[in-house]
C-alpha cells in the first residue's frame, strides 16, 4: 500500500525540479476551464429533478403533462365591485386577441359552442347513437297522457310567446323534449366545473371573474422561454388590462419561472456567502497569507468540476450549481490537511506528501465512490450532481497532493495556524464522551421510528405567495378543475379506446355521482355501443311506443288545440337512419377544443381521458378492486405523490445500502484492522443516525431532494473518520483535530449556506445535511479518540 | 352547466329562425321608387320625434299545427334606443325586458330572470331588433334584411321580403301596416312559406308619453 502512495513524494520529487512547469500547466488547466465557462448554458428546469427512468412515478409524471389543463396558461381576470360583466368580458376579449405568437398559438375567453345549424343535425342524429337503457326507462315514463300533456302545454305556451315566432319548426319536431336527453348529456363535457356564460365568456357565478384559457409552444420546463412568457405576459396586462381589475396568471410556467428565478437569487446567496465564510474561517485558523492558497483549492474546484460537467451535459443544472457551495466545503478537507501536514518544519516534505496522501487519498476516493452510488439515481440531476462532486473531489486530491505542496514549499512566507504554540489538545474526558454518545444515538434511534417519507413535489416547489393566493382564487372561482384526477382509457386505435372508455364511464357512473364524471363516453360512445344504442333506440319505438306516442300526441293535442297531424315531423324523425357519430362530427360543431384534450392519439395508441374528483378512494379503487376496468390508467397528484413516496423510500434504502458497502469495502481495503475500519465508520454512523433521528424528531420529511443528504453525510463523514483513524493511529496530535475541525466547519458553512436558501428544496438538503454534520464532526473529534484510546 | 344547455338549445333553434343577415340579391325597388321613397320620408318624419311608444297589441297565429288560431294580448313599452319591455298577459303571462346590453325573461308567474347579455341570448335579440325596427320605423335596419316594396301608399303598407336564403326557406315575406294619419305602425303580418301565419295588431298607442318607473328594471 504504501508503494502507491511513493508516487506522491516520487511526483513532488519530479515536480520539484519543474515547478514552473506545474504551474504553468495548472494555470492553463484553470484557464482552458475558465474557456469552457465562459459559454456556460445553466438550466432552471425541473426536468433534471423529475425521474427519467420507466417507473410508475416517471409514467404517472409524463400522463399528468397530458391533463388537459396541465400545459394551459390561465388568466384570471377578477373585476371590483364597480367592475361591470360586459368591462370585464370586452377586457379578456382584448387580452386573447393581443396574446400572439411566439409566446401563444391560441387564447379563448369562451367555449366554442356548437355551430346552430350542424348542432342540430348533429343533435338529432346523436339521439338514437346515444340512447342508452336509462334514457330508455325515462323516457317509457314520460309517455303517459298526464306527462305529454304537460309537455304539448309547454310547447303551446313557446308557440304563442314571441319565440314561438322561430321554434316552430323545432316544437313541430320536438315535441316530447327529447333534445333535453342528449342536451344533459353535454354536462359531462363541462371540463370547468364554476363555469357560466356571459355572452359567450367564461364567467364566475358571482359575475366578477372571466377566464382566458392560452395555449402556449412553450414547454412547462424550459426556464428561459417560461420567464419569456411570463414577461411578455406582464407586459400584455400592464397594456391591455384597466385599473380596477386584477389579472392573475397560473400556469406550470410560472411555476417553473418563479423556481427558476429563486434558484438564481439562491445561487448567488449561497456560492458567495459559503466563499466569503469559507474563506474567513481558512484565514482565521491558518493565519498566514498561505491559507489563501489553501482556499485557491475549491475554489479552482469549483471552476474544473462545473467545466468537466460541461463537457458531459449540454448544460448544467442550477440545482447542481448550488451544490458548488457544498463542494467548496467538501473539497478542501484535503488541501487543510495537506496544510496542517506541511507545517512540520522538521520532516521532509517529500515524505509528509507520502504520509498524508494515505489518509487525503483513501478519504477523497472514498467519497468519490460514495457520490458514485447517485449514479443509480432515477433522476437526471442527482445523477449530473454526482458527476460534478466526484470530478470536483478528483480535481481536488490532484490539486492538493501535487500542486499546493509546491506551492506551500516555495511561496514565502510562513504556514502557521491557530494554536500552534499551544499543546492543548481537544480530547474530552473519554466516559462521558462515550456514555453522552451512546445516549444520544439511543434517542435519536427512537425518533427515526417517526420519519416520513414524502412524494409530495408541491412541498419542494417555490411558491410565491402571489402565485398560491392566485390558486387558491381559481380553485374557490372555478373549482378544482386542475387538480382532477385524470383517468387514461387506452386502446391501439380509437375504437378500442372508447371501447374501454365506455366502460370506465359505467363503472364510474356505480361509484361516483354523475356530476363529478367528466367523460366523453355519453356523447361519443364506441361503434359497438352505439350501435347497440341505435337498435335500442328503434326496439324502443318499434315496441309499441311510436303508436303509444301518435296517440297520446294526436289526443292530448287534440284538447288543447293542435291539429291531427301537427307532430308529423316527429315521426318522420322517428323513422330516419341514423349514422355514427365520430370525433370528427364534434369537432365540427364547435366541441374541437375538448376533444383535443380529452382524444389523445400517437403512432402507438390512442387515449381517451376521463377526469374525475382526485381522492384517495378512487386511488384505491383503480389499485384495490378487481372489477376496476381493465385498460385503463389512473393518474392523479394523490397517486403520484404515494409512488413518489415509495421511490423515495426504495432510493433511500439502495443509496444507504450501497453507500455503506462502498465504504466498509474502501476503508477495509484501507485499514486492514476491522477496529479501525468500525472506527472510521463511527462518524458515518453516528451522522446519519442523528440526522435521522433529528428528521423524526424535528417533523422533517424525506424528500426528492434532501435524500441526497444521506450520500453527503456518508461522504463527509467517512472523510473525517479517515482522516481521524489515520492521525491518531500514527501519531495523535492536535493539529490533526484542528485540521478535522476546519474541514468539518468549512462543510458545515458549505451546507449551512444551502439552508439560507429560498428555495424549499436547497434548503431541505441545507438542513437535512447539517443535521447530519452535527453528529459527524462531534463524533470524528471527540468519540473516535474515546473509542480508540486504550485503558492506562 | 344548465347556461351552455340554454345556449345550446337556442342555437338549435336559431337553425330554424330567420337569419338576419343580409345577403347579396337585389333589391326590390317596387313599382315606384318615388312613392316608396316618399312613404319612407313620411314614416321617418314621423318616427324621428319618437322618444317612447307604448300600447296594447294582439297577436294570432294561424298554424297548420293547432286547429285553431292561438290569440294573445298583451302591452309592450319602447324607449329609444334601446329600452323595450314586451308583455304577454293572456293567456299565459310571460315576457322579457331588454335595457341595452341587458335582458331580462319570465315565464307563468315567475319573476324576472338574472339579467343576461342580449347578445348571449341570440334569439332574444333578434325578436327585440325586429320589435324594435317595427314599432320605431327602423327603416334602416329593416332594408339591410328585406327587400321593402310599397303596398298601398295611404296608409302606408308595406310588403318586406326576406334577402336571406335561409330566412326566405320560412318566411315567404312580411306585411307592414301603418295608421292612417299618424304613421305608425298598426299591423304587422308574419306569412311563412308553407302556409302559416302570425298577425300583431298594435292599438292605444302612447307616442312620448311618461312610462312608469321600473319598466326597464
Amino acid at each position: 500500500m504504501d508503494a502507491c502512495f511513493s508516487i506522491f513524494s516520487s511526483l513532488y520529487s519530479f515536480l520539484s525540479r519543474r515547478r514552473v512547469l506545474l504551474y504553468c500547466a495548472t494555470f492553463v488547466v484553470i484557464l482552458l476551464a475558465a474557456f469552457v465557462l465562459r459559454n456556460i448554458k445553466m438550466n432552471e428546469d425541473i426536468a433534471p429533478l423529475l425521474p427519467d427512468d420507466q417507473s410508475e412515478a416517471a409514467k404517472d409524471f409524463a400522463l399528468l403533462q397530458k391533463a388537459p389543463f396541465a400545459n394551459k396558461v390561465l388568466i384570471n381576470l377578477r373585476g371590483t365591485a364597480g367592475t361591470s360583466r360586459k368591462e370585464l368580458t370586452e377586457t379578456a376579449d382584448r387580452m386573447s386577441l393581443a396574446m400572439t405568437l411566439p409566446y401563444f398559438t391560441r387564447a379563448v375567453s369562451g367555449p366554442s359552442l356548437p355551430s346552430a345549424e350542424e348542432f342540430q343535425t348533429w343533435f338529432t342524429n346523436a339521439l338514437p347513437q346515444t340512447f342508452t337503457n336509462d334514457d330508455s326507462i325515462k323516457l317509457q315514463k314520460t309517455l303517459t297522457a298526464q306527462e305529454v300533456r304537460s309537455r304539448l302545454q309547454n310547447v303551446y305556451a313557446q308557440l304563442t310567446g314571441p319565440e314561438g315566432w322561430f321554434m316552430k319548426p323545432l316544437l313541430q319536431s320536438d315535441p316530447l323534449d327529447l333534445k333535453s336527453t342528449v342536451l344533459e348529456k353535454l354536462r359531462h363535457m363541462n371540463v370547468i366545473p364554476g363555469m357560466g356564460l356571459y355572452n359567450n365568456h367564461f364567467i364566475s357565478p358571482d359575475g366578477k371573474n372571466t377566464l382566458i384559457i392560452a395555449e402556449t409552444p412553450v414547454k412547462m420546463t424550459d426556464s428561459k422561454g417560461s420567464r419569456e412568457l411570463a414577461e411578455d405576459l406582464k407586459a400584455l396586462i400592464k397594456r391591455v388590462v384597466p385599473p380596477g381589475i386584477e389579472a392573475s396568471v397560473i400556469s406550470g410556467h410560472a411555476y417553473t419561472t418563479a423556481n427558476a428565478e429563486t434558484i438564481k437569487k439562491d445561487l448567488f446567496v449561497i456560492l458567495s456567502s459559503a466563499g466569503v465564510v469559507i474563506f474567513l474561517l481558512i484565514l482565521f485558523f491558518l493565519r498566514s497569507w498561505k491559507g489563501v492558497l489553501v482556499f485557491l483549492v475549491p475554489s479552482s474546484v469549483l471552476c474544473l468540476a462545473t467545466a468537466g460537467t460541461l463537457l458531459i451535459y449540454d448544460s448544467v443544472s442550477a440545482v447542481t450549481m448550488a451544490f458548488g457551495a457544498v463542494l467548496l466545503g467538501i473539497s478542501d478537507d484535503y488541501p487543510i490537511l495537506v496544510y496542517f501536514a506541511l507545517c512540520s518544519k522538521e520532516r521532509d516534505p517529500k515524505t509528509i506528501v507520502r504520509e498524508v496522501a494515505h489518509p487525503v487519498m483513501f478519504g477523497g476516493l472514498t467519497t468519490i465512490v460514495t457520490f458514485a452510488v447517485m449514479l443509480l439515481s432515477t433522476l437526471p440531476g442527482q445523477r449530473q450532481l454526482a458527476v460534478f462532486s466526484m470530478i470536483g473531489v478528483a480535481v481536488s486530491l490532484v490539486f492538493s497532493l501535487i500542486v499546493l505542496p509546491h506551492l506551500l514549499q516555495t511561496l514565502p512566507g510562513e504556514k502557521r495556524y491557530i494554536g500552534a504554540r499551544s499543546s492543548r489538545s481537544l480530547s474530552l474526558p473519554r466516559r462521558g464522551v462515550l456514555v453522552f454518545w451512546l445516549l444520544i444515538m439511543a434517542l435519536c434511534l427512537w425518533q427515526t421510528g417517526r420519519l416520513h417519507f414524502s412524494g409530495d413535489l408541491q412541498s419542494i416547489n417555490f411558491v410565491p405567495e402571489d402565485l398560491q393566493k392566485a390558486e387558491q382564487h381559481l380553485s374557490k372561482t372555478w373549482g378544482d378543475f386542475r387538480g382532477s384526477a385524470v383517468l387514461f382509457a387506452e386502446g391501439s386505435d380509437l375504437e378500442s379506446s372508447l371501447s374501454v372508455n365506455d366502460s370506465l364511464f359505467a363503472y364510474l357512473s356505480e361509484k361516483l355521482p354523475s356530476g363529478q364524471i367528466v367523460s366523453l363516453a355519453p356523447l361519443l360512445p364506441s361503434t359497438a355501443t352505439q350501435q347497440a344504442n341505435a337498435r335500442r333506440w328503434k326496439d324502443f319505438w318499434a315496441d309499441g311506443n311510436e303508436r303509444l306516442a301518435g296517440k297520446l300526441l294526436s289526443e292530448e293535442g287534440a284538447q288543447l288545440g293542435f291539429s291531427p297531424d301537427a307532430f308529423a315531423p316527429f315521426f318522420e324523425m322517428l323513422k330516419r337512419h341514423p349514422y355514427p357519430i365520430t370525433l370528427e362530427d364534434l369537432k365540427k360543431i364547435g366541441f374541437g377544443d375538448l376533444m383535443g384534450s380529452m382524444v389523445l392519439k400517437n403512432d402507438k395508441k390512442v387515449q381517451t381521458l376521463t377526469l374525475v374528483p382526485d381522492t384517495q378512494g378512487l386511488v384505491d379503487l383503480f389499485e384495490k378492486d378487481e372489477k376496476s376496468p381493465k385498460g385503463v390508467r389512473l393518474v392523479s397528484q394523490g397517486r403520484f405523490k404515494g409512488l413518489i413516496g415509495k421511490a423515495l423510500v426504495g432510493n433511500f434504502t439502495r443509496y444507504i445500502i450501497f453507500a455503506l458497502l462502498v465504504i466498509v469495502v474502501a476503508v477495509g481495503v484501507l485499514f486492514r484492522d476491522p477496529k479501525k475500519v468500525l472506527l472510521a465508520l463511527v462518524p458515518v454512523v453516528t451522522g446519519l443516525i442523528f440526522m435521522l433521528g433529528a428528521m423524526g424528531s424535528l417533523g422533517i420529511e424525506f424528500n426528492l431532494f434532501n435524500i441526497v443528504a444521506a450520500i453527503l453525510v456518508i461522504g463527509l463523514g467517512v472523510d473525517l473518520g479517515i482522516f481521524m483513524v489515520c492521525n491518531i493511529t500514527e501519531g495523535y496530535d492536535h493539529t490533526a483535530n484542528l485540521a478535522i475541525l476546519l474541514g468539518g466547519l468549512t462543510s458545515f458553512v458549505g451546507l449551512g449556506a444551502l439552508a439560507l436558501a429560498q428555495h424549499p428544496a436547497l434548503t431541505s438538503i441545507g438542513i437535512t445535511v447539517m443535521l447530519g454534520l452535527c453528529g459527524v464532526i462531534p463524533a470524528a473529534l471527540f468519540v473516535v479518540p474515546a473509542l480508540y484510546r486504550k485503558t492506562p | 352547466m344548465r347556461t351552455i344547455i340554454a345556449i345550446l338549445m337556442l342555437c338549435c333553434i336559431l337553425v330554424a329562425a330567420p337569419a338576419a343577415s343580409a345577403e347579396g340579391e337585389p333589391a326590390d325597388q317596387g313599382p315606384s321608387a318615388a312613392g316608396k321613397a316618399g312613404a319612407f320620408a313620411r314614416i321617418s318624419k314621423t318616427v324621428s320625434g319618437v322618444k317612447t311608444i307604448a300600447g296594447a297589441f294582439r297577436q294570432e297565429r294561424r298554424l297548420a299545427m293547432l286547429a285553431r288560431p292561438a290569440v294573445s294580448t298583451g302591452r309592450f313599452y319602447c324607449m329609444k334606443p334601446d329600452k323595450l319591455r314586451w308583455e304577454l298577459i293572456n293567456p299565459e303571462p310571460s315576457g322579457f325586458l331588454v335595457n341595452g346590453d341587458l335582458a331580462k325573461q319570465w315565464k307563468g308567474k315567475e319573476g324576472p330572470s338574472d339579467a343576461f347579455e342580449t347578445k348571449q341570448n341570440p334569439l332574444i335579440k333578434l325578436i327585440v331588433d325586429q320589435i324594435f325596427a317595427w314599432t320605431t320605423g327602423d327603416l334602416k335596419w329593416l332594408e339591410q334584411r328585406y327587400s321593402i316594396n310599397v303596398v298601398q301608399d295611404d296608409p302606408i303598407i308595406l310588403k318586406l321580403v326576406p334577402r336571406s336564403t335561409k330566412e326566405k326557406k320560412y318566411v315567404d315575406h312580411l306585411r307592414i301596416s301603418f295608421e292612417a294619419g299618424t304613421n305608425y305602425v298598426h299591423v304587422v303580418n308574419i306569412l311563412e312559406k308553407g302556409g302559416d301565419s302570425t298577425r300583431i295588431e298594435f292599438f292605444d298607442l302612447v307616442i312620448n308619453g311618461q312610462l312608469q318607473q321600473g319598466l326597464f328594471e
